[in-house]
């Protein structure tokens, strides 16, 4: 198993590290999940969903659907290359578009269950500079 | 010494992804020898709810991140006769290398930003080198910089993902990200201090293990790598690209070269080095620049998504338009290959890899550097798909097909140039 460097490295770090990745994480998953799902929301959307993509965010950031096939439309507004993805709770891609150069605009078609998901531009950095945004989709 | 080093790599990263269970474990009253009995048996993230996700440590953006939309995204010229545009990147259009000599010119290098070139004022930048891995902290100077001791080197900086393109050519899917095709590359002579210069001055410790360079840019480009790359002699912080300050584009006043590895690592517009005693994970070593796909195993105890990049493969290109037009007769066809160990063999196939030939090679062979090379071609009228395959000195050469990775980096397959001749 590699032990001698595995524990050579190991002794040698040092403290106050998990703590930060944990209050971290607790942040992003709030982001996903912690919008309840309720009375009061705005309608359901059509089923085509528009969503402008810009350098670095998303408009709208939050997208309610009724659950079933969707289809996104992605204007990219900003300046350089954006992309597109939904992700599940787990993470687990549902529907992508992988690049989308600025000025263009391209779609992709989803089947969204009922729950949560996050829709993110994956490019490097992206993500972390506020290219992220909810979608829930409703039974 | 390639796989052997590519081994120490992937060691090295399972040493820091244990390094983090094993400060969980310890956080929870796990006992040292728990721990490792728990290591052994492969359910220390398991025993511990699972691996958090770190990749948010050093994830943060600082606020307002906000984009100028005022500057051009680039500042060189960036004519459509010697770029492909994609967006804040520009992909070097093989075809004026023809004839050229061994580096790439500044005007034809190719651009790789992950947003806009800042504008930096050498008068008030400033460097800094800080952390737990260094005893003195140290802030330079332009000027600074400029008075250390020299060196320079002829190494080539390649984009992780040059070659995407062809991933939806073999899979009929796209890869994320700039599709570019094999432009995204180049050879300059490179002009800076060793970094192990200045981590010496800073009195870098012995328990020192990860150094991460920090972008100027928006984005704040942060991508790690190990004490023991950082320490390289031909691992530098250049400020000189082929004889002329770097260009703004380039990182001026000042970026990492760190050869052999993906482009990113390169750091462009450093303004801080963090030299630390435990592993640094940021966006760049987590969530980007790391393999995902169905061939791809994630480490085990990883806070990546996927097995971390750092070296570079095998690649070969053309000095021909795409597609290429040539009139019947003879030519002598040109291109160059290039990897982080020496190019040994290049071979051509000019009937779609049926049979191939060795191409002559014109330059002495240095790794982290890349090999022109050359055949004679008397072409007959028709369309033709000329295929080049290089092999460097550890036996590396390269494939017919690459397994796909979502983010699609490091393809370096076959590729058929189109060509034809009237």
């Amino acid at each position: 198993m590699g032990q001698p460097p595995r524990a050579a490295i190991a002794v040698r770090f040092g403290t106050a590290w998990s703590a930060a990745f944990a209050i971290a994480l607790a942040a992003v998953v709030a982001v996903v999940v912690a919008v309840p799902i309720g009375p009061g929301l705005a309608a359901p959307a059509a089923p085509k969903v528009l969503i402008k993509a810009r350098d670095f965010s998303f408009d709208p950031k939050e997208v309610t659907v009724r659950a079933g096939d969707v289809t996104f439309e992605i204007k990219n507004e900003g300046s350089i290359e954006h992309n597109f993805i939904i992700e599940d709770g787990n993470r687990r891609k549902i529907a992508e578009i992988a690049i989308i150069e600025a000025g263009k605009t391209d779609d992709v078609k989803a089947t969204v269950r009922p729950g949560n998901y996050a829709f993110v531009c994956t490019l490097p950095g992206h993500r972390e500079a506020g290219m992220v945004g909810v979608l829930r989709a409703q039974p | 010494m390639g796989s052997e080093r590519l081994l120490d790599e992937a060691a090295y990263e399972q040493a820091r992804y244990d390094e983090v269970l094993w400060r969980q474990a310890k956080a929870l009253g796990v006992s040292r020898r728990r721990f490792l009995t728990l290591l052994a048996t492969g359910g220390t993230a398991a025993a511990l709810g699972g691996l958090v996700s770190p990749r948010a440590a050093h994830g943060q953006m600082p606020a307002a991140q906000t984009v100028a939309q005022a500057s051009p995204l680039v500042v060189k010229p960036v004519p459509g006769n010697l770029f492909y545009p994609f967006g804040s990147n520009f992909e070097m259009r093989w075809e004026n290398l023809t004839g050229r000599g061994y580096l790439v010119p500044n005007e034809l290098f190719f651009i790789r930003n992950h947003s806009r070139t800042p504008r930096i004022d050498p008068a008030t930048w400033r460097l800094r080198i800080e952390g737990s891995g260094v005893a003195r902290p140290l802030e330079l100077t332009y000027d600074d910089i400029l008075s250390l001791p020299d060196t320079s080197v002829r190494r080539y900086v390649e984009c992780a993902g040059n070659g995407r393109s062809f991933f939806e050519a073999a899979y009929n899917r796209r890869a994320q990200g700039t599709q570019w095709r094999l432009g995204a590359v180049g050879v300059a002579e490179w002009t800076g201090v060793p970094l192990r210069e200045i981590l010496s001055r800073a009195g870098v410790k012995p328990t020192a293990v990860d150094v991460m360079p920090e972008g100027l840019d928006d984005l704040k480009v942060r991508r790690p790598m190990s004490i023991a790359k950082a320490m390289e002699p031909d691992t530098l912080l250049v400020y000189a690209m082929n004889g002329h300050p770097l260009p703004p584009d380039h990182g001026f006043p000042a970026r990492v070269l760190v050869p052999g590895w993906i482009g990113v690592a390169s750091v462009k517009w450093v303004g801080r080095l963090e030299v630390s005693e435990t592993p640094i994970f940021s966006p760049w070593n987590t969530t980007s620049y790391v393999m995902v796909g169905p061939t791809y195993q994630k480490p085990a105890n990883s806070p990546a998504d996927g097995p971390v990049l750092s070296l570079q493969n095998v690649k070969s290109a053309l000095e021909l338009a795409w597609p290429a037009e040539l009139r019947a007769g003879r030519h002598t066809i040109r291109g160059r290959s290039w990897g982080p160990y020496a190019i040994t063999k290049v071979e051509y196939s000019l009937d779609r890899g049926v049979s191939w030939q060795e191409a002559r090679i014109r330059d002495r062979q240095a790794p982290r550097a890349w090999v022109r090379w050359e055949f004679s071609w008397d072409a007959r009228p028709g369309d033709y798909s000329i295929r080049v395959r290089a092999t460097d000195a550890q036996g590396n050469t390269q494939p017919a097909i690459v397994p796909f990775n979502e983010q699609g980096y490091l393809y370096n397959g076959i590729v058929g140039h189109p060509v034809m001749v009237v």
